[in-house]
């Protein structure tokens, strides 16, 4: 390789490049090393309500049930029968006590153990055991109505694996009372392109905006009509505000700011949620400290990583996408982007909306305006975000391809520190910076380094 | 051809459940199925604006989220949540980024194909409307290797204006796979 960039000395000893796009080798490494080790976000407990609802997701490249026991109970569970190792589940989601095997009738409790199996009096040893054969199950933590799971016994627990991003979860979460459903069962798709392509993306990509997405701003989807439509006419613009943390996890926020400005008030003096109605904004600032205002109040766009591999974004829009009259509406969206091999991922999407506060007629303005522009069918951002992510894939993997170089210097040394800024971890100002996909691949490359075993 | 002034119907219009069938009308399936071959070569040979033309000014699409029960007899689809929803608004805003030089998944463009077959048309309870159901394999394709197929039930409620042929009011696309990529998303069945 030539010499090291810039940029590759923030990283530690595992390169990053184009080969960590396109290797399987690189992939089973990381699932190794990364997807077993880290807590990854699975489904959401409003997804499960009832006691014996499960779903089948993905934990690394293992299919496990996701499922609430009798004692309402998340529990993740290998989805793979102890005795042939037959998958128990083929459906997506459903409703079941216990789970038996269509090869043997091997048969297992909702919470994992096995609890039936054919011919055991008459055909088995004397000595077997059935509690050697429960399925194995993986940590479970739900917070805040989020359900983590991880197959790491080492892994710190979630709270503290979430570090610093945690304020800023309970910041988003709090700003609406507090509590979210999962509107309907979540959009699936299947793109081209890594993984760690389409979620570095999230990170803190504000820079691909300008071009990736020129089409929708010409077009009037994403424009000035944003800030005016709540705050009103004037002079506005919008300042950018990275917040990397050293887990991996990163957070960017966009605020609207009286034109020339470079800094956010010190104090909010009337607190405005953009794209929420006007009528809530009160209650909205009741629910929340202080500090959880400052962050919330005048965002306009926000979005980010819980490291490894799950995303969100919140923004709004209106009627560019809507009917004539329909308000500038906020959607929240959570993602997670799972490996099928090192070229292809399947994203999960749910969007989220507030239990309280917003009427039947606002939450479904609000997840059809991400069906309009977010899902994979939709018209703003996906479209060209998947096309850029196939483009790159077609691109990598060439004998010379592999060996030319990588960029994440922008912004580097660039970005200064907010004073005051209400959230913990070091936020800098830079609208357009790097910074915070530099944290996801450092603390992937960290998890990369050394020998195996 | 201009449309009448309409009232707003949302929310309720986006919201009613997909009108049921009635009656079978076996007469109406080959004045529909030849609307619908019209129809589908205007947007297989990118004539946006005669495919425009063709959409009451309610119009409304929507893709379902396909479901994989254990039972199935219960639905294959969620009447909630969609992979994605389009209004006549939308759709001429999507089909207008081949004009655009950075609508970067539309240029170059890709070649859809619409086939269509087992056109069947049942009443529908609004008066001079009617539901038409088909199969639809559609395939998309751009360059060497990029393609994609498809294949969906489609749901149609169409309207008969006097003289003026059907236009389409809703039309529905129920996914026959549970998980599709991004290029079988980004056909308009």
């Amino acid at each position: 390789m030539a010499e090291a960039l810039p940029w590759q000395e923030v990283l530690p000893g595992y390169p990053l490049d184009r080969r960590a796009f396109s290797d399987d080798a690189v992939l089973d490494r990381e699932l190794r090393r990364v997807f077993r080790e880290s807590w990854q976000l699975l489904a959401f407990a409003s997804e499960l309500p009832d006691a014996g609802d499960y779903l089948v997701r993905r934990l690394g490249n293992d299919s496990v049930i996701v499922a609430r026991d009798e004692q309402g109970r998340f529990t993740v569970l290998l989805n793979s029968c102890s005795h042939r190792g037959t998958q128990l589940c083929r459906a997506t989601f459903g409703n079941a006590a216990h789970f038996r095997c269509s090869y043997h009738g091997w048969t297992f409790a909702n919470d994992g153990r096995l609890v039936g199996v054919p011919a055991l009096r008459t055909n088995y040893p004397k000595d077997f055991r059935k509690d050697r054969y429960d399925l194995p199950r993986a940590r479970v933590t739900c917070y805040r109505g989020f359900v983590f799971a991880t197959w790491s016994e080492s892994a710190p627990p979630l709270e503290e694996y979430l570090g610093d991003a945690r304020w800023y979860l309970d910041a988003l979460l709090d700003l609406a009372g507090g509590e979210w459903e999962v509107y309907g069962p979540p959009q699936r798709s299947v793109t081209t392109g890594n993984w760690k392509v389409v979620t570095d993306n999230f990170a803190g990509d504000g820079y691909h905006m300008g071009t990736t997405h020129q089409a929708a701003f010409e077009q009037g989807i994403y424009g000035s009509s944003l800030a005016d439509g709540t705050l009103g006419k004037g002079e506005l613009e919008l300042i950018g505000i990275n917040v990397p943390t050293p887990q991996g996890h990163a957070v960017r926020a966009g605020y609207v700011v009286e034109k020339g400005r470079r800094t956010l008030p010190a104090k909010v003096e009337d607190p405005a949620y953009i794209g929420y109605p006007r009528e809530v904004w009160e209650a909205f600032t009741a629910g929340q400290t202080p500090e959880q205002v400052r962050f919330n109040s005048h965002c306009e766009v926000v979005h980010g990583v819980l490291f490894p591999n799950a995303a969100f974004l919140s923004v709004s829009h209106d009627r560019a996408i809507g009917r004539e009259d329909d308000p500038l509406t906020k959607y929240f969206v959570w993602r997670v982007h799972n490996p099928i091999d090192a070229r292809h991922t399947e994203c999960l999407y749910w969007t989220l909306v507030p239990k309280r506060h917003v009427d039947e007629e606002w939450k479904r303005r609000s997840y059809a305006f991400q069906a309009r522009s977010q899902s994979a069918g939709g018209i703003l951002f996906e479209m060209d975000d998947f096309e850029n992510f196939a483009r790159i894939d077609a691109a990598i993997g060439g004998t010379v391809a592999d060996g030319a170089p990588l960029d994440l210097s922008l912004g580097l040394g660039l970005g200064e520190p907010v004073p005051d800024f209400p959230g913990p971890g070091r936020a800098e100002y830079l609208t357009l910076s790097e910074q915070n996909q530099r944290a996801f691949y450092r603390r992937w490359a960290e998890l990369m380094e050394g020998d195996d075993e | 051809m201009s449309e009448p002034a309409r009232a707003d119907h949302r929310p309720a219009y986006e919201l009613q459940p997909f009108p049921p069938r009635g009656a079978r009308q076996v007469e109406l399936d080959a004045s529909a199925g030849a609307f619908l071959t019209e129809e589908s070569a205007a947007l297989d040979e990118g004539r946006h604006q005669d495919w425009l033309d063709l959409l009451d000014e309610r119009f409304l699409y929507q893709v379902p989220v396909p479901l994989l029960r254990e039972d199935p007899a219960l639905p294959r689809h969620s009447d909630r949540a969609l992979l994605f929803e389009a209004t006549k608004h939308i759709l001429a805003m999507k089909l207008g980024r081949t004009g655009l030089r950075h609508a970067w998944s539309d240029r170059p463009g890709g070649v859809t194909r619409h086939f269509i077959s087992g056109v069947r048309v049942f009443a529908a309870p609004e008066a001079d409307t009617w539901r038409v159901e088909c199969n639809v394999l559609a395939s998309w394709t751009r360059g060497r290797g990029e393609a994609a197929l498809a294949t969906a039930a489609r749901h149609d409620i169409v309207r008969c204006l006097p003289g003026a042929g059907y236009r389409l009011l809703r039309r529905r696309v129920l996914l026959d796979t549970e998980v599709a990529t991004h290029q079988q998303l980004s056909i308009i069945f």
